[in-house]
């Protein structure tokens, strides 16, 4: 979608990035078209994504993708796009009794305050990875976004672990981390590409204490924002790349 | 192209859609894509907004100081339901819906006599009568009055007149399912406050999934061929004050609301519905907690009322009756949100309606400006500094 951004940060679509964890934050605009940037360009590179979608129903991404020109509901129907419905997730946990079996949710976190995003994970692993547990050809995860989480009441330590979890899961060889884990000659394969909202006007400590952990942790930050010499209709913003 | 003779239509133009989007009376497609739009039943409103509520979202309005406006914009909303027939789901905490509905505006009085097609209106047959033969355009004379095919059912967006309420008729042949909030919940489970999820919440949102379900709203479950769609107005008004448990305004970072936006949104989504929501958000002291329910809605507008403010004697804004600011509009279904021109709105209240324009300064507000301290402009251009202020002197001054 957008080559310039490629170029610049040297993704291909016929040579996806590696390794990589790329953190996208918005401040008082939305970020959010740089998902649907990344998600085509996997999807037309005809490479394996794994999209959590908990700000978005499906309708959306592929309303969207239709416009882009990218077959979101045959990707999914063949396999290559794995679609993790968020936002079902949650509405059954809100209005399911707490006595009833919560069950094999997902986000049992929301209710109960002593679990964390462990099933989580343990979803997105099933999804991605072969029987081996292994990844399979170059695959990207994109989480659509993690701020929604932290609104729902998850910590922001127990969001930064499962992004930990799902980076050594796609990215395992970075420096230092992971050579207790994985033998080191093993290429990765996958990347990450995650969204969280912040805001420059709002004191908001759980989402600062998140984006921080995530900064850290990430090899790419992309910064969206509006421009700083006020409200334009044509042109919507600007955006650095760290 | 289809060239109609035209059915007692004013024009034969037919556009050739290649999409097939669904026919519901009192909807339109949006400038943006296939999506479908429901009126708010402010014209101007809807003009600012991109056109109206995007079916399947919700429409945030952050309420002023006395909750005046925002329940002005509710009556409005309801309004405009049943006047191209959708059903209505209408929650309030403190005052009963019932009165609310009671006390709508009346669509203006060339439409009733249309829309009262199944009473008899003598008012209707009087304006027929009063039709003067035409002078100038004679060629005119003999088409008939326009008469849109559905009446005044298709019309997207009407006229109202604040100074009389809807007749009850019209009012109690509409679908409308209310929910109100002592009479779900009784005092005792009202005092639960302190669980993680705020029951009056999850009552409110099971009854909306009754609603949708009950109504054949869900878009997920097919319908037969020859069942009329329709949408589904929700309007719950002002959620989130004190009556619902919010006790703290988000300073102890209770998630039930934010749970409860984000549940709305997944069955919304999925369904023909349009939702208007008004909140107090002034009562809130944590500013990071408006900003996370705002996340979590699609459109959000926020009123500012100059009533008991010292913007009240300004008289930069004398004919306005308070300031509107659009905060996000709805991305959903598409890349981008609509983007206004500009972002400075007002709204003023006539006896007779409520119009929401651009803010216009006027060029000088005094006759004679004998003191720059006295200058209203440039009080509103500079207001942190004061009476003496040297900023903002031009280079000519001395």
């Amino acid at each position: 979608m957008f080559t310039e951004l490629n170029v610049i940060l040297g993704f291909d679509h016929l040579k996806p990035p590696k390794g990589q964890f790329v953190l996208i934050s918005d401040s008082l605009t939305d970020g959010s078209f740089l998902i649907h940037h990344f998600l085509s360009l996997y999807i037309k590179g005809g490479w394996k994504v794994c999209l959590l979608a908990l700000a978005q129903s499906f309708g959306h991404y592929n309303a969207v993708g239709q416009k882009l020109g990218v077959p979101l509901t045959q990707a999914r129907e063949k396999g290559q796009l794995r679609f993790i419905d968020g936002l079902k997730c949650s509405l059954q946990m809100y209005t399911c009794a707490p006595q009833e079996g919560q069950g094999e949710n997902p986000l049992r976190a929301l209710r109960d305050k002593k679990a964390t995003l462990r099933p989580l994970y343990d979803l997105v692993k099933t999804q991605i990875c072969s029987e081996e547990g292994v990844l399979e050809g170059p695959t990207l995860l994109l989480v659509d976004d993690l701020s929604v989480l932290v609104s729902l009441g998850v910590s922001a330590k127990d969001v930064s672990d499962f992004m930990h979890y799902c980076r050594v899961l796609m990215c395992p060889t970075q420096q230092g981390y992971c050579r207790v884990l994985m033998c080191p000659t093993q290429q990765s394969q996958g990347a990450i590409v995650s969204l969280v909202h912040k805001d420059a006007d709002v004191e908001d400590e759980e989402n600062s204490t998140l984006f921080r952990h995530m900064a850290y942790h990430g090899t790419v930050h992309l910064a969206v924002e509006g421009l700083s010499s006020g409200y334009s209709r044509d042109v919507h913003g600007q955006s650095n790349l760290y | 192209m289809a060239a109609s003779t035209g059915k007692g239509g004013v024009t034969s133009f037919q556009k050739k859609s290649r999409t097939k989007t669904l026919q519901i009376p009192g909807t339109r497609p949006s400038s943006q894509g296939n999506q479908l739009l429901v009126s708010t039943g402010v014209p101007s409103l809807d003009h600012i907004i991109g056109g109206g509520i995007v079916v399947g979202t919700v429409l945030l309005v952050e309420e002023d100081s006395f909750g005046n406006y925002a329940r002005l914009l509710m009556k409005y909303f309801m309004a405009e339901g049943i006047m191209t027939r959708h059903p209505l789901l209408l929650s309030s905490a403190e005052l009963h819906p019932k009165q609310l509905l009671r006390d709508l505006p009346a669509p203006v009085s060339d439409d009733i006599g249309k829309a009262a097609l199944h009473q008899e209106d003598v008012s209707s047959e009087k304006n027929v009568e009063k039709e003067a033969t035409m002078k100038i355009a004679w060629r005119y004379q003999n088409l008939r009055t326009e008469q849109p095919e559905l009446g005044a059912f298709s019309k997207f967006g009407h006229y109202y007149d604040l100074s009389k309420t809807m007749s009850s008729e019209m009012i109690d042949t509409a679908p409308s399912r209310l929910f109100y909030l002592p009479d779900e919940l009784p005092l005792e489970e009202q005092g639960m406050w302190n669980s993680i999820r705020n029951p009056a919440y999850v009552k409110l949102l099971q009854s909306i999934q009754d609603v949708v379900r009950e109504g054949q709203f869900d878009l997920t479950v097919p319908q037969p061929k020859d069942v009329s769609r329709t949408v589904l107005r929700i309007g719950l008004h002002s959620l989130g004050s004190p009556l619902w448990g919010e006790q703290d305004g988000g300073t102890s970072h209770d998630t039930s609301l934010p749970h409860f936006l984000h549940a709305l949104r997944a069955v919304l989504r999925t369904s023909l519905t349009a939702c208007l929501i008004t909140i107090p958000t002034h009562l809130f002291q944590d500013m990071a907690f408006t900003r996370r329910l705002e996340k979590l809605c699609d459109s959000v507008i926020r009123l500012e009322s100059f009533a008991g403010s010292e913007k009240e004697q300004n008289p930069a804004y004398k004919d306005y009756h308070g300031l509107l600011y659009i905060k996000q509009l709805s991305q959903a279904n598409s890349l981008l949100s609509y983007m206004p021109d500009c972002n400075d709105f007002a709204f003023k209240l006539r006896r007779k309606k409520f119009a929401v324009e651009k803010l216009h300064l006027p060029p000088e507000l005094q006759d004679s400006q004998q003191r720059e301290q006295d200058d209203p402009v440039a009080a509103l251009k500079t207001p942190s500094t004061g009476c003496f202020s040297t900023s903002g002197k031009s280079k000519l001054d001395f």
